[in-house]
């Protein structure tokens, strides 16, 4: 028999959770989570006998099963089946299939684009059962205490920038929230949000793509990796190294919706530092390569299935708004 | 009865019209005109007296007609009315009237973009006989002289660069054709071809700001969508410009080209320099950014409309961001 909303929360506290204020309703994004009185405070926390390694889960016959050695205890392991169930896997997986099956479906041109030069691999395999299973999980996970590990009703909540996830004794969420509940899955752009969890998100940043260019001194490398903003770095400040005369960037912001003068302002400074000259102009071809990539993508998809042409048009129209905000520069 | 294409060039080279190694076929452009032997050049010549003034034509019972007072050979009217019917007004009315329509039942945040900031004005009236007449001429005209004249014949040349329109005693078009014939019909960016013309072109080389008003520290600028004049006395696509009042003015404002990837930049970093004026990088990145937005919100704003014009939009939106992308870098003007 199917749980409903309250008996999950209320078997989520028993085994040592916190659910206070705290519904499950449909918002703009879906369904998502809110308070249930906006003027007080939300406490959600997932305790760490809730927090499975992703290793110990699987399927039995398309149903959600924690493996038979995994290190958990039965009631646990029956909350968690019994949540997959009811309020994740078992409503919520359709989602994913029908995004990879639109995938698979999609003209050659647009598949071949999708490869390279934008990496989105993970939605590019047959939609066999298994591959759903792989990308669904893919989208729900945290990493914590050095694990991958699934987070049952946290995950509930959709993207955005209200807050940011708990993580320590256990993974939550906490605070006073208007409207939806939104957590930040993580720093990046409008293409990384589409490529990791399939959906088309308005973020602030846009970082280039993975590309290599050359200057008058030698190539520029330039990766996608994830976005480090430590308080003791300068932010959106990429690592720079030099191989063999290659300058290797792990990442580089090309706008900011909320820091204009920042994305070339750090360009400027790795390329001083790196004595390299024509900063300005090397930064504006990147920044050209990535825009023609990206319009490109968005020709491609006038021949793909409507929904899904739509949405890639609507990820690429969120990656260019924010590449276009670099204005002027500042010094770094 | 109606006429063929091999008969109305015999007319046509009767009346003084030169038309060599000319065909009529469809091409990607639609309807268009090849060589007849791409090995062999083609040579096409409308003669003066077959020009006629956008301001001479009229409508009868729905078909074209040259209004009579006009000094123009009774054979030649009848040979221009003939071409119109057979060739242009007659089969080209229903795209026009279609085009209006979709613009007409397009919902209506949309059309509030189209009419500002992007001024497609001409695409949203009611499409009523007399506009559908009135858009049909407006985006068949040309300059000539001073004049809007109607250009038979020539006029069924697409657009391109393959080669140019001389105009010398009418209007030629000559040179060697590898496939389509096709002519630039001004020297202007995806938008404003579409505003007047009604179709997205790929491979625009240019694209132009539109027009707005920036404030910057050191004054106001305020960027019009005037005609690009190539006068070789002049620097390249460098704008009119002039202070009003404090405000600076300029006729129009390349942003960029993809054969001269540095000149958009150069160019007004000079025409601030030359004003006494300072932050022009930032205000360049600025006036780019403030147009491209406005593109990404018709393309966001086009998704509502119906398929053909959505697509239609979005593609030109698409060619004019892609001519933008191309400032690269700065030359020194």
């Amino acid at each position: 028999m199917a749980l409903s909303w309250d008996e999950m929360l209320s078997e989520l506290r028993a085994l040592g959770g916190t659910a206070e204020n705290l519904c499950l309703r449909q918002g703009p994004y879906g369904r998502g989570l809110f308070a249930i009185d906006p003027a007080k405070p939300v406490r959600l926390r997932v305790p760490d006998n809730l927090l499975l390694d992703l290793r110990h889960l699987g399927f039995v016959d398309g149903e959600f099963r924690v493996a038979p050695d995994a290190p958990v205890g039965e009631r646990e392991r029956r909350f968690h089946e019994a949540y997959q169930r009811d309020f994740s896997w078992g409503t919520g997986h359709a989602e994913a299939e029908e995004l990879l099956k639109l995938i698979h479906a999609a003209p050659p041109g647009l598949r071949a684009l999708l490869d390279t030069p934008f990496n989105a691999y993970l939605w590019l395999v047959e939609p066999t059962p298994h591959a759903v299973q792989q990308r669904y999980l893919g989208t729900r996970v945290i990493r914590y205490k050095d694990r991958w590990t699934v987070m049952p009703v946290v995950e509930l909540a959709n993207h955005g920038h209200t807050t940011p996830y708990e993580v320590g004794d256990g993974v939550g969420l906490s605070g006073v929230f208007e409207d939806e509940i939104l957590a930040e899955y993580q720093v990046c752009d409008p293409w990384n949000m589409f490529a990791k969890w399939g959906f088309a998100g308005a973020e602030p940043v846009a970082m280039s793509l993975a590309m290599g260019i050359q200057d008058k001194v030698g190539e520029i490398v330039i990766e996608r990796a994830a976005v480090d903003l430590a308080p003791d770095k300068v932010p959106f400040f990429p690592e720079v190294k030099t191989e063999g005369g290659k300058l290797v960037l792990s990442y580089m912001m090309l706008g900011h919706k909320k820091y204009p003068r920042l994305a070339r302002g750090i360009f400027r400074r790795i390329m001083r530092d790196a004595g390299r000259p024509d900063a300005d102009e090397t930064f504006d071809r990147i920044q050209h390569v990535n825009r023609t990539q990206f319009l490109k993508l968005a020709a491609v998809s006038e021949d793909a299935d409507p929904a899904l042409g739509r949405l890639l048009r609507s990820v690429v129209r969120l990656q260019l708004e924010a590449m276009s905000c670099s204005i002027g520069a500042r010094e770094v | 009865m109606p006429l063929s294409f091999e008969d109305m060039l015999d007319e046509f080279r009767a009346l003084g019209g030169v038309a060599d190694n000319i065909a009529l076929k469809e091409g990607r452009f639609g309807r268009g005109l090849f060589a007849a032997d791409p090995e062999r050049p083609v040579r096409l010549h409308v003669p003066e007296a077959l020009l006629v003034e956008t301001v001479n034509v009229a409508f009868e019972n729905g078909a074209l007609r040259i209004a009579p007072g006009v000094a123009m050979g009774a054979r030649a009217k009848a040979f221009v009315e003939a071409y119109e019917q057979e060739f242009s007004w007659g089969p080209g009315r229903r795209h026009t009237e279609h085009l209006l329509g979709l613009f007409r039942e397009a919902p209506a945040p949309l059309r509030a973009l189209l009419a500002q900031p992007f001024n497609t004005d001409a695409w949203l009236v009611e499409p009523t006989p007399k506009t559908v007449q009135d858009r049909f001429i407006g985006s068949r005209a040309i300059r000539y002289r001073g004049r809007a004249v109607l250009m038979p014949m020539m006029e069924l040349v697409n657009h391109g660069h393959a080669g140019r329109y001389e105009t010398e005693n009418g209007i030629t078009l000559s040179g060697r054709f590898a496939g389509e014939l096709l002519a630039a019909y001004e020297i202007c960016d995806p938008l404003r071809l579409f505003n007047k013309w009604g179709f997205a072109c790929s491979g625009e080389p240019m694209a132009l700001s539109l027009a707005m008003r920036v404030d910057t520290r050191s004054g106001p600028i305020v960027v019009e969508r005037g005609e690009v004049q190539l006068d070789p006395a002049r620097r390249p696509f460098y704008p009119d410009v002039r202070n009003e009042n404090g405000v600076l003015k300029l006729s129009y404002l390349m942003l960029g080209h993809m054969n001269y990837p540095r000149l958009a930049k150069g160019n007004f970093y000079r025409i601030l320099r030359d004003a006494g004026r300072s932050e022009a990088e930032e205000t360049f990145d600025k006036i780019q950014h403030v147009n491209r937005l406005q593109f990404y919100k018709l393309i966001a704003a086009s998704e509502d409309a119906s398929p053909e014009l959505a697509r239609l939009l979005r593609d030109m939106a698409r060619y004019q961001l892609e001519a933008l992308s191309c400032s690269v870098g700065v030359r020194e003007v």
